[in-house]
């Protein structure tokens, strides 16, 4: 699930595939809060899991991204 | 059947230009952080004195010069920042036109003014209540807005975009529908000025004006929430409309949208499927310019020689209220002055 957010995130927004860990913050990403909306829906386009906008600017990193989305997709 | 068509176009924005570098000499921002979060550069705003119908009279002007009109039935202002509280800036706007005693009166409708104005001016066009109409977006929204915010202050410009509409048949260049507007009221606390109407001077009687907290008569604005909306309603609107006119969307020359944030035309843009060059965007020089923002892309788009008679044009609106619209028209082919 890791690679496949740092897929989005790379595709979506440009930034290096390579430079994106798991301990990367959307600040490391220089992702904004409107970024942060636009993610979720390329999340939800890519890899059909939706994830609120409340919840997504509370994720610390790409790694919290990628856990939350593999207990949504569990929970479906 | 009768439609409006579009028989003349101006704008004007007023002289004072503020730029980012200005606005981060007293806020804390930067030229940076405005660009990438909005796609602003610079923005116009009134100053001494010049107020919301300054803008709408030369905008008029424009318009009625490039119709080749003295006259027309109706003025409708679309406005979110009249000159004062009462009356509506219509009239006086046909006043100082020198249009006569014809019926003029304002449209309440935020970003959507200018569609929720094109609309009522079809519908008058259309049921023969008029055969002319002047329909002016103008705004000096940024006297509405606290200087010391910057989430707010660094978003809007003022100016004032105008068109004459004339009857005339679907089918011609020019012709403007079908329509779709829409609101959702449940969402009105999203972008509000709580203070000065009737809500609050009910709520403070008898306190007096002091009572009122400074940053009430000021913008608040939910920028996040926002997106989310303007993005999912602009682009269901947008595909409705489309949907009416049967215009498959790879046929849109131009998405004229309104211009609120950069960000949010380009992620609409993409959910319909629009490629970037029929994408309209004057947002860098102007700013978010309320209902004034339609017709002042038009005419930009006009001056810059990128329209072409016939080119089929798609509107799209979003904003306080919440409300929205959208529209489709083609290009008369008609001259600037």
């Amino acid at each position: 699930m890791f690679d496949s957010v740092a897929d989005v995130i790379a595709a979506r927004f440009g930034v290096d595939r390579a430079s994106i860990t798991a301990d990367s913050s959307f600040d490391d990403l220089d992702l904004d809060s409107l970024a942060q909306i636009e993610l979720a829906t390329a999340i939800k386009k890519k890899l059909g899991i939706e994830i609120a906008d409340e919840e997504m600017a509370e994720m610390k990193n790409v790694g919290a991204i990628a856990a939350r989305l593999e207990e949504i997709g569990q929970t479906l | 059947m009768t439609t409006a068509v579009i028989a003349g176009l101006g704008g004007w924005l007023p002289p004072k230009t503020v730029t980012n570098h200005d606005l981060s000499a007293v806020l804390d921002t930067s030229d940076e952080w405005i660009r990438t979060r909005t796609g602003i550069r610079e923005r116009r705003m009134v100053s001494d004195g010049m107020s919301t119908g300054d803008l709408a009279v030369e905008a008029g002007l424009r318009a009625l010069k490039s119709a080749g009109e003295t006259s027309v039935d109706v003025v409708v202002v679309a406005t979110t920042s009249a000159e004062r509280l009462c009356p509506a800036a219509g009239p006086e706007v046909a006043a100082r036109l020198g249009l006569g005693d014809i019926a003029a009166f304002d449209i309440a409708s935020a970003c959507s003014g200018f569609l929720y104005g094109l609309a009522t001016a079809s519908g008058f066009i259309a049921s023969g209540v008029a055969e002319r109409v002047l329909l002016i977006g103008a705004e000096a929204f940024t006297t509405m807005v606290n200087p010391a915010d910057r989430t707010t202050a660094t978003i809007f410009g003022d100016g004032a975009g105008a068109v004459v509409l004339r009857r005339g048949t679907p089918g011609e260049p020019g012709a403007v529908g079908p329509f779709d507007l829409g609101s959702d009221g449940s969402l009105s606390d999203l972008l509000a000025i709580p203070a000065g109407g009737s809500r609050q001077r009910s709520a403070s009687a008898g306190l007096g004006h002091g009572a009122v907290p400074a940053e009430d008569w000021y913008l608040r604005m939910q920028g996040r929430p926002l997106y989310r909306e303007a993005v999912t309603r602009m682009t269901a609107s947008s595909r409705a409309v489309l949907k009416r006119a049967g215009w498959p969307v790879g046929d849109v020359d131009h998405f004229v949208a309104h211009q609120a944030n950069a960000r949010i035309v380009r992620a609409v843009a993409e959910e319909l499927g629009l490629a970037d060059d029929r994408v309209a965007v004057n947002i860098d020089s102007v700013g978010n310019t309320l209902s004034a923002s339609i017709p002042l892309l038009l005419a930009d788009l006009a001056a810059r020689d990128g329209l072409r008679r016939g080119d089929r044009l798609l509107f799209s609106a979003f904003g306080a209220g919440l409300s929205w619209g959208s529209a489709v028209a083609t290009w008369p082919g008609i001259h600037l002055t």
